[in-house]
């Protein structure tokens, strides 16, 4: 596939999520649905977890840090394309399997052109269309995330902790 | 091939784990390095997997080119199937599938437990997925090379 | 300033004690829901987030450094590059860790920080190598305490479950 098709795919599907939420995030974070079958035990929260994680790296980190090194003097092409190859192909694995299916395709495509560009130029359009993809998966990702778990997890203060350890004989075990 | 045993002391269980043709230098690292103590996990996306999530090469530290050894996708793998995943330098992760799993992620494929052990590694699994979903019971592994 | 031989005896230290034991960090965060820096008391005063994100991010932190270890074996990029690298792509998940109470894994990174520019490559190697396996031990102790039961609330869903919902949502 040509490099520029896929940037322009990346691009008008970036468009269409900037405020439609992506359909395999609902999928995931909002009906617990998950193609793959992934999530052992048929248990979220590693789905939750791992793609979550897997998904903020593969653009907002993994990508924009490539991006930003890339810009400095003395990285070649081919080091961007090394460190694309290097970083890339475990966390986007992992996305898919958690369900980002769509992303992990978009990232597996990027990759595949990488092999054929020369040019750091070329290698920049299409991961920074990549890289603001990914961006935007990760807001979403994060909107949907059911976070009131939380309320379960509260933070003990230093007196309430100070008091528990006084409570230990309290203990049955 | 070299062989190694997998024992859980606290439940009082082993395997057997014969080395297989694939991968048999990244085997033969895993093995010089034995014994080796390590905390046992479970996988928690990809299926019904054992995962160690820090084995320690403190003897011979591995080198080997990612390049130079296969792949294979653990939903793929025969169950029993013991695997590697980014071993480099002092420390890999391990992995044993002991029951059915999607995982079509790549791993490197070095063992395979002994058929007659595939219902104790099952039983050692189920053990693991309470400990980490119920329990928190800490269970040890341990790796240990068979003359 | 320590030596890297003197940084790397540490962090091996450290890995030992850990490998059969629990790294402190992580009992003191996942065990005890102790907020040491702070972080998740202005999110409703909730440790949840603090898992999910400072947890997550050790396991990558383990990544970046097999990344660069990788990238060092090429002939191409220089010990200028990999200091760079090692500086944008670590420090700043590393001091995130630390913020959510993982504190020593970060002290072990200012201390590469500090004395990073004068290595040689086969010893700034030699440092993320003891470096990733002390990270790989967090991780161990995150997956071991984290409640990954209360996914049992959250089970996957198909077809036939809303089928069935939608015909009981029928009437409302």
């Amino acid at each position: 596939m040509d490099w520029k098709t896929v940037k322009k795919t990346i691009d008008e599907e970036n468009a269409r999520i900037l405020k439609t939420p992506p359909e395999d995030v609902l999928r995931v974070f909002k009906y617990e649905i998950l193609e793959t079958e992934g999530g052992t035990g048929g248990l979220m929260l590693g789905p939750w977890f791992e793609g979550a994680t897997a998904s903020r790296y593969v653009g907002p980190y993994y990508v924009y840090n490539i991006v930003k090194l890339a810009g400095l003097p003395g990285y070649t092409a081919q080091q961007v394309k090394e460190m694309t190859f290097q970083l890339l192909p475990k966390a986007v694995g992992t996305a898919k399997l958690c369900g980002m299916a769509t992303y992990a395709e978009l990232a597996q495509k990027v990759l595949d052109c990488m092999k054929d560009l020369d040019t750091k130029e070329d290698m920049l359009k299409l991961l920074n269309a990549l890289y603001l993809y990914g961006s935007n998966m990760n807001a979403w990702i994060h909107h949907y995330m059911k976070w009131g778990i939380g309320q379960a997890f509260r933070i003990p203060t230093r007196e309430e902790l100070v008091d528990m350890g006084t409570r230990n004989v309290e203990s049955f075990v | 091939m070299k062989k190694f045993k997998m024992r859980w002391p606290a439940l009082k269980m082993e395997v057997m784990c014969d080395g297989i043709s694939e991968n048999q230098e990244a085997l033969d690292i895993l093995v010089d390095n034995m014994p080796v103590k390590a905390i046992q996990g479970h996988e928690m996306v990809g299926g019904w997997m054992l995962r160690a999530r820090a084995v320690h090469l403190q003897k011979v530290p591995f080198e080997l080119e990612a390049a130079q050894m296969k792949n294979e996708k653990m939903k793929d793998a025969p169950i029993g199937r013991v695997s590697l995943l980014f071993p480099q330098g002092g420390t890999t992760e391990l992995l044993v599938k002991y029951d059915a799993c999607v995982d079509d992620r790549d791993y490197i494929p070095v063992a395979q437990v002994a058929e007659k052990d595939l219902e104790v590694l099952k039983k050692v699994g189920r053990l693991q997925w309470q400990s980490a979903t119920r329990t928190k019971e800490i269970y040890h592994v341990e790796f240990m090379e068979v003359e | 300033m320590k030596t890297w031989q003197e940084l790397k005896a540490e962090i091996d230290r450290e890995s030992l004690l850990t490998t059969l034991e629990p790294v402190q960090d992580v009992v003191d965060v996942f065990r005890y829901s102790i907020s040491k820096g702070g972080a998740g008391v202005p999110n409703d005063n909730q440790i949840f987030t603090t898992w999910f994100f400072g947890g997550a991010d050790v396991n990558y932190l383990a990544d970046w450094c097999y990344f660069i270890i990788e990238l060092a074996k090429k002939e191409n990029y220089s010990m200028e590059q990999l200091c760079q690298m090692t500086r944008f792509w670590i420090k700043q998940p590393s001091e995130f860790g630390s913020y959510c109470g993982l504190r020593k894994q970060y002290e072990f990174f200012q201390q590469l920080d500090e004395i990073m520019d004068g290595l040689e490559k086969s010893e700034l190697v030699a440092v993320l190598d003891s470096y990733r396996s002390y990270l790989s031990n967090i991780n161990v102790w995150v997956y071991q305490y984290m409640p990954w039961g209360v996914g049992r609330a959250f089970h996957r869903k198909d077809k036939a479950y809303y089928e069935v919902g939608r015909k009981l949502a029928e009437g409302i």
